[in-house]
């Protein structure tokens, strides 16, 4: 369910963004648009199948805790 | 409006003051954690101080690299490969802000109001609306945000200045109760949620001049900065020591505010800055980060990256936070806040150093202006999609199916009631009844034929363990699913309450739809159940009718100490103060005459009084003050607004006929305060009570001349001050007896010398049972009514016994 409104969504965005994209011949914002669209869409693939994905709050935790430990 | 191509100085200032409206109207991560909640509005300030110049400092910046935006500048400054990796940097922050924004709003949403909504739908609208209104450039935001900031500011001034009956200030002090070192933690969060308006780095070059990039920075930060702490404030005012604990605090401040008993569910106007200025704010973000990206990989145009973006950012709002603790978290203290605060800081500073070495080479090169000429309509389809988010409802209530509980009553068990069906399995002694009553919608309309009559209540009674269990019990037997914001009323039995009431409480401050406002009643020698048998002869339903003798009595007499959940809860958790609440009792009651005529109702069994204040110590119920003692109560702390005494009338006038020498003085205004007087070595407390009142003549039994008798005056302001003086010793002598601080003494000595509480607060209860008041009383007579004199019985002379 939740599989099919994501690419439901990425369809729309799709032909909403493309065709004008092509007519101008916007290659690199073609291929940019392209990029991001097809990491927001396996990043959240992927959490919906349940296989764990990046969580940037740990790399933010991390930096932190490394942050805290320079001053003592 | 007029479409100006360039951003002006109160557009910019818009934009960066609704960058701060989340964390103000929703989470207030300041307030997360803290052990107390008075100083915050010190950290608030400290660090609008703090931030005036770091902000500035950002501004002055891209004033100085001639309005270009931070990618252009650190580009320009740091070479090709290093400027695009702080670049970059700036892209995954921005993400993560505008993850940070939509989490927000949709987890507010979600634990405010509509609770069964699953949070993707919020985050989805949310995003693809904010998307829709970045694709169409800064302009377009600029001016949404000129309109919303202006209704944003409103509406939390409104926010804050409308739960006037509620707030007290004292509940400020004391100032700094833990010194300043706890002010730290919050004053960093404050200050990295202020380095979030570093997004006007790319505004900038949409600017119209240097000067207003400048002045719109330095009058965003100090608006949000007084708003701020004028916010926490209002918060702490309200909530107490309670205010810390709360999840959506601006939120709950909203949901207290009643307009005269009649306009409530005001909560509309926070919900209304989630939509509008979280909306725009995470448009502005996710405008920062396409174009920020756009520039980084030399595209000509931004737009297509916008919706692609917002996927991204609604994937890292669900997979940045499992739940809430975690997302509370993440924004105070060291965590989160503190790295990407460093990272600005440290960016700005390379930044500043690098230029400055590079001063003498370079001259910075012009503004690059890729603005679009947004269209007014584009501007009302976006505002049109937004209203359309709010009000569209998932988990949407429909009147006819609801059914509004008007009155709840708490008691022990005496086992299973005849409307329980599922067994409530588990220690007998641990299960508690919940009483409801519910309005029959049906039976209060009056159509054509008049009131209905039958009885516009049902009340039913169901057991369970928890507060919750019962409430859901109730739907085993309710065809409409029971509303809790119109709860007047919070009465609990005699029995349940010795045995302690917090444990019921939790859910009254956690549920969404029950109300902080609603009025707390101890039922004197009986049972919840048996006062909902009760009814008000002029009132169609006991709730109603109950809120209304409460009224009436605490305007008459002031015999009668009232208090809502919000009080209850701050005197239980504040240190040195015990709760007190209504006292109510059942009068059995039968008619001494057989009803006939139109007049067919269903027999009234008892009705009920007012009177007196249950006292409690800590949470449990451990004696009652009766209405003599409760005004008494009332005159110390201030509450009395009118009331009746009968004192003697002078002696010459009383000699005239013992049997009419009672004179009734009228309370028209009183004050009470109390403040502790603590000898110097803080071993020996003293409590200095003053009340003053004004007072007029409202009946007179013996002859009195007003006007001639000049100590007639003097001489009833003296009995008045005795009585006033005996009501309040009488009340503070039954709560030394009792041994609970309803007054809350130790709190104000708590509130003006925090370091002697630190040492008497062990021994509290027994100082506070051998504390000698030192009650002042001054009373003003000032009126006579609308008489000068009495009239005399005229005597004529004759037969009869004569004088």
């Amino acid at each position: 369910m939740n599989v099919i409104g994501l690419v439901l969504v990425l369809a729309v965005v799709c032909l909403y963004e493309i065709p004008s994209l092509v007519r101008q011949k916007l290659w690199r914002e073609l291929a940019a648009f392209l990029c991001v669209s097809g990491l927001a869409f396996t990043l959240a693939l992927l959490m919906m199948i349940g296989v764990d994905t990046p969580n940037p709050l740990t790399w933010l935790e991390a930096a932190a805790k490394w942050i805290v430990s320079l001053f003592g | 409006m007029t479409i100006s191509h360039k951003t002006t100085a109160r557009q910019l200032g818009s934009i960066l003051l609704l960058l701060r409206v989340s964390p103000m109207t929703l989470t207030m991560p300041m307030m997360i954690g803290m052990p107390s909640s008075q100083g915050l509005w010190i950290a608030a300030i400290a660090a609008t101080v703090i931030s005036v110049p770091l902000v500035a400092w950002m501004a002055a910046l891209c004033r100085a690299e001639g309005l270009d935006d931070v990618i252009g500048i650190s580009r320009r400054l740091l070479g090709t490969i290093v400027g695009s990796a702080v670049g970059w940097l700036f892209v995954l922050y921005w993400l993560i802000l505008a993850a940070f924004e939509l989490r927000s709003v949709s987890e507010a949403y979600v634990t405010g109001v509509m609770t069964a909504t699953p949070i993707m739908a919020f985050m989805v609208l949310t995003a693809l609306v904010s998307a829709g209104i970045a694709r169409r450039g800064i302009r377009l935001i600029a001016m949404m945000c000129e309109l919303i900031a202006l209704l944003i500011l409103v509406s939390v001034l409104l926010t804050m200045v409308m739960p006037l009956d509620m707030i007290q200030l004292r509940n400020l002090l004391p100032v700094l109760p833990e010194g300043l070192r706890p002010l730290a933690s919050p004053t960093v969060t404050a200050v990295s949620l202020f380095l979030d308006m570093v997004v006007l780095m790319m505004i900038a070059p949409s600017m119209n001049s240097g000067r207003g990039l400048i002045r719109g920075t330095i009058w965003s930060v100090l608006v949000s900065g007084a708003m701020l702490a004028s916010l926490l404030a209002a918060m702490n005012a309200v909530f107490g020591p309670l205010s810390t604990a709360l999840e959506l605090p601006a939120f709950i401040l909203t949901q207290v505010i009643s307009i005269g008993a009649a306009v409530e569910r005001l909560e509309v106007i926070t919900m209304a800055s989630w939509t509008f200025g979280v909306g725009l704010a995470l448009a502005t973000i996710l405008w920062a980060a396409a174009v920020a990206s756009a520039r980084l990989l030399n595209l000509t145009c931004y737009e297509p990256l916008v919706y692609p973006l917002g996927g991204l950012t609604v994937f890292l709002a669900i997979r940045m936070w499992p739940d809430v603790g975690n997302f509370d978290r993440s924004v105070t203290g060291i965590s989160g806040g503190l790295v990407t605060s460093l990272f600005i800081l440290a960016a700005l500073a390379i930044l500043t150093v690098a230029r400055w070495l590079k001063r003498r080479t370079d001259g910075g090169s012009g503004p690059t202006g890729g603005d679009r000429r947004a269209r007014n309509v584009a501007a009302i389809v976006a505002m049109g999609l937004i209203i359309s988010l709010s009000t569209g409802c998932w988990s949407r209530k429909e009147i006819e199916t609801l059914g509004f509980v008007v009155a709840t009553g708490i008691d022990t068990s005496l086992g299973a009631t005849h409307w329980d069906g599922t067994g409530s399995d588990g220690d007998p002694g641990k299960l508690m009844q919940c009483t409801v009553q519910v309005m029959k919608p049906n039976s209060i309309t009056s159509g054509e034929r008049g009131p209905s009559l039958e009885r516009p209540f049902w009340g039913v009674a169901v057991t369970g363990r928890t507060m919750m269990e019962c409430v859901r019990k109730l739907s085993e037997v309710s065809p409409r699913v029971l509303y809790w914001p119109h709860n007047r009323w919070l009465v609990i039995g005699e029995e349940y309450a010795k045995g302690g009431v917090g444990k019921m409480l939790d859910f009254w401050e956690r549920n969404q739809e029950t109300r902080l406002r609603t009025s707390v009643g101890v039922v004197a020698g009986g049972r919840a159940w048996d006062l909902f048998q009760a009814e008000f002869e002029l009132e169609r339903t006991p709730s109603e009718g109950g809120r209304k003798v409460a009224i009436n009595v605490s305007q008459k007499l002031s015999t009668v100490v009232l208090a809502t959940i919000n009080d209850f809860v701050v005197a239980m958790a504040s240190e040195g103060i015990d709760p007190i609440a209504v006292r109510a009792e059942i009068i059995p009651y039968t008619l001494p005459y057989e009803v006939t005529g139109d007049v067919v109702r269903e027999e009234v069994k008892a009705t009920a009084r007012l009177t007196g204040a249950s006292v409690f110590r800590g949470d449990k119920l451990v004696g009652w003050l009766d209405g003599r003692e409760a005004r008494g109560y009332n005159w110390v702390v201030g509450k009395v607004k009118s009331a009746l005494l009968v004192v003697d009338a002078p002696g010459q006038s009383v000699e005239l006929d013992p049997m009419a020498s009672l004179i009734g003085l009228e309370i028209i205004r009183a004050k009470g305060t109390f403040k502790p007087k603590i000898s110097d070595d803080g071993r020996d407390i003293k409590m200095g009570v003053q009340i003053s009142a004004e007072a007029s003549i409202a009946d007179a039994q013996p002859y009195v001349d007003s006007y001639t008798a000049a100590d007639l005056w003097t001489f009833l302001e003296r009995q008045l001050e005795e009585a006033i003086k005996s009501e309040a010793m009488a009340s503070i002598r039954k709560a030394q007896e009792l041994q609970a601080d309803v007054f809350g003494f130790g709190r104000e000595v708590y509130r003006t010398n925090p370091r002697v509480w630190k040492q008497v607060k062990d021994q509290w209860y027994e100082i506070f049972a051998g504390l000698e008041p030192e009650i002042e009383v001054s009373v003003n007579i000032v009126r006579s009514g609308l008489k000068v004199r009495s009239v005399k019985v005229s005597e004529m002379g004759g037969a009869g016994e004569g004088r």
